[in-house]
């Protein structure tokens, strides 16, 4: 593995968990913290290995952060909006973990606010069924939480 | 970060049907909650699960939307056309004490969605939920039955780490007449920092065909202003200087109405503030603007310190804060023209300050000044300060 990592002196080699090896350059290594603080604390030439992270997601990141560089201020708008409109809502919330994991600054912060977008005016059945989540509370702690934030349930969309 | 679990490996693979999003880590999760807002959507998550439930509170970035007002006599407003004024000197002035600026009565009833409370003795969750939902997907209108109002302070309680707050009122409380341009912007810590009021008394957009027609009645001034200027009509022709006639037409009493209502209703915002500020100690930004885009009132982290440290003074008249004694500077352009091509008639910029400054501030200084408003009334402030500055005092009130 440290012979392929040496084939270019300078490109950092990333071993995602399904077994995909990626190449990339310093620049784009050092806009995910997580790498960034393991390329210092390990001898740069060695694979890295991100047992959390498959290949689309670490694709997906790559494509990101080549595709917003590149470009003007509008064009990088244009670029992002694009890019959150090609995932699935699945893809959207896996993307996210692998996000969160590499600590990738800028998806932290467009992710979250397309998330947000998404679900601001949904019902609390919209939102469970978005985020996968089974309802905990028991129906009368439920109905009392209701009921305190009576306040929070108008201008609701159609789910 | 600390939400880096050995788990997410279970997360992605092997992937079940079923999405885990809700084993997304707290940390992203809270970045997905900030991104919200809006209290009452934020308010909606914290019925999902017991696990929301905890999280939703430790949001820091809040808005709070406020649906109605209720203002000083007592009548509900959720926009401000019905104390539309006249625009007469006169009329205006005695609307300053009386309608023009409708303080705010309380905070404690801003907030009120027209809704009907829940059924009441309904032990079962099903229906009641059914029942919440059923009727906001509904026409929120056709609600029967009181009204429940809920103030911020109210609706913020559970909200214990908020840094960020907005607040937006429906409407601007200044009943201005239509094509009139007032726009305030106010820094209070215990009292008044500084307040810019930016105005014009009408807006002549370049492509509207009918922009004469936003010619208010107060315009007449700049007219006569630009006859008393040998026919210049193109500002930055002039020397700067206001026309006499500013002083005997009405216009500058009008600047001055606009300067108080700006005042009064700025106050009014800053003592209706005080109950939030000392029940959220985490709070270091703190804006209540209105949808209008008419006011806004900011408070940085410093100010909010200052207030809970130094409680403020009321004015003894009604519910406000009491505003000290002010020094002011007036920027006049009978027209103005701005890059965009849009043109202020009796374009008027006013920066205000206590007079008892704080030393280290350099009163010559203007970027204050300039830098208050949003674009394309920031390069107004900045075309208008470097015309000829007068000077006016106000005793506090």
């Amino acid at each position: 593995m440290a012979e392929k990592a040496s084939e270019s002196s300078n490109s950092i080699s990333l071993n995602t968990v399904d077994g995909k090896i990626f190449k990339v350059s310093p620049t784009i290594a050092n806009q995910m913290q997580t790498i960034q603080s393991l390329i210092k604390a390990y001898d740069s030439s060695r694979v890295i290995s991100l047992p959390h992270v498959n290949a689309f997601h670490l694709s997906k990141i790559i494509e990101y952060l080549e595709g917003k560089s590149a470009t003007t201020v509008s064009a990088v708008k244009e670029f992002e909006a694009q890019f959150m409109k090609d995932l699935s809502l699945k893809q959207l919330k896996g993307l996210l973990i692998a996000v969160g994991y590499l600590k990738v600054n800028e998806l932290l912060e467009l992710m979250p606010k397309t998330v947000a977008k998404l679900i601001e005016n949904k019902s609390v059945e919209f939102l469970r069924k978005f985020f996968g989540i089974v309802n905990d509370f028991t129906p009368s702690e439920e109905a009392k939480i209701r009921e305190e934030i009576a306040w929070a349930f108008d201008g609701v969309d159609e789910d | 970060m600390s939400y880096l679990g050995e788990d997410l490996s279970i997360r992605i693979y092997p992937q079940s049907e079923i999405d885990h999003f809700d084993l997304l880590p707290d940390a992203i999760l809270l970045l997905v909650f900030n991104k919200i807002g809006d209290v009452k959507a934020l308010g909606r998550c914290c019925v999902v699960s017991r696990r929301f439930h905890a999280l939703v509170p430790q949001v820091d970035n809040v808005i709070v939307k406020v649906d109605c007002v209720i203002s000083d006599d007592g009548s509900t407003s959720s926009n401000s056309s019905s104390d539309k004024t006249r625009g007469t000197f006169w009329n205006l002035f005695r609307l300053v004490f009386g309608g023009i600026v409708k303080p705010l009565q309380a905070l404690g009833q801003l907030l009120g969605p027209k809704r009907t409370t829940l059924v009441s003795g309904s032990s079962s969750a099903s229906p009641s939920s059914s029942l919440a939902i059923g009727t906001s997907e509904e026409d929120g209108e056709t609600d029967q039955g009181g009204v429940t109002h809920h103030s911020p302070t109210q609706v913020l309680k559970n909200f214990n780490e908020i840094r960020l707050l907005r607040i937006e009122l429906p409407s601007g409380e200044l009943g201005i007449e239509d094509g009139v341009l007032l726009k305030w912007r106010a820094d209070f810590g215990s009292t008044l920092d500084n307040c810019v009021i930016l105005g014009a008394s009408s807006v002549i957009h370049p492509k509207t065909e009918n922009g004469v027609a936003f010619n208010a009645s107060a315009d007449a001034l700049c007219s006569g202003g630009v006859n008393n200027n040998n026919g210049v009509v193109v500002g930055g022709d002039d020397n700067g200087s206001i026309p006499d006639s500013f002083y005997t037409n009405g216009g500058l009493k009008l600047r001055v109405v606009w300067t108080i209502s700006s005042l009064i209703a700025a106050s009014a915002r800053h003592y209706l503030l005080q109950p939030i500020i000392s029940e959220h100690k985490t709070l270091d930004n703190l804006v209540l603007t209105d949808a209008d885009g008419q006011g806004v009132l900011h408070m940085d982290r410093d100010q909010l310190e200052e207030l809970r440290v130094k409680p403020l003074s009321a004015s003894l008249a009604s519910k406000r804060t009491l505003v000290p004694a002010l020094n002011m500077r007036l920027w006049y352009a009978p027209h103005l023209e701005l890059p965009d091509g849009v043109v202020l008639k009796g374009a008027t910029l006013v920066a205000i300050r206590p007079s008892e400054q704080s030393p280290k501030k350099e009163p010559s200084d203007v970027s204050w000044v300039s830098t208050a408003f949003e674009e394309p009334y920031r390069t107004a402030a900045r075309m208008l300060v470097k015309r000829r500055t007068y000077c006016l005092e106000m005793n506090s009130f």
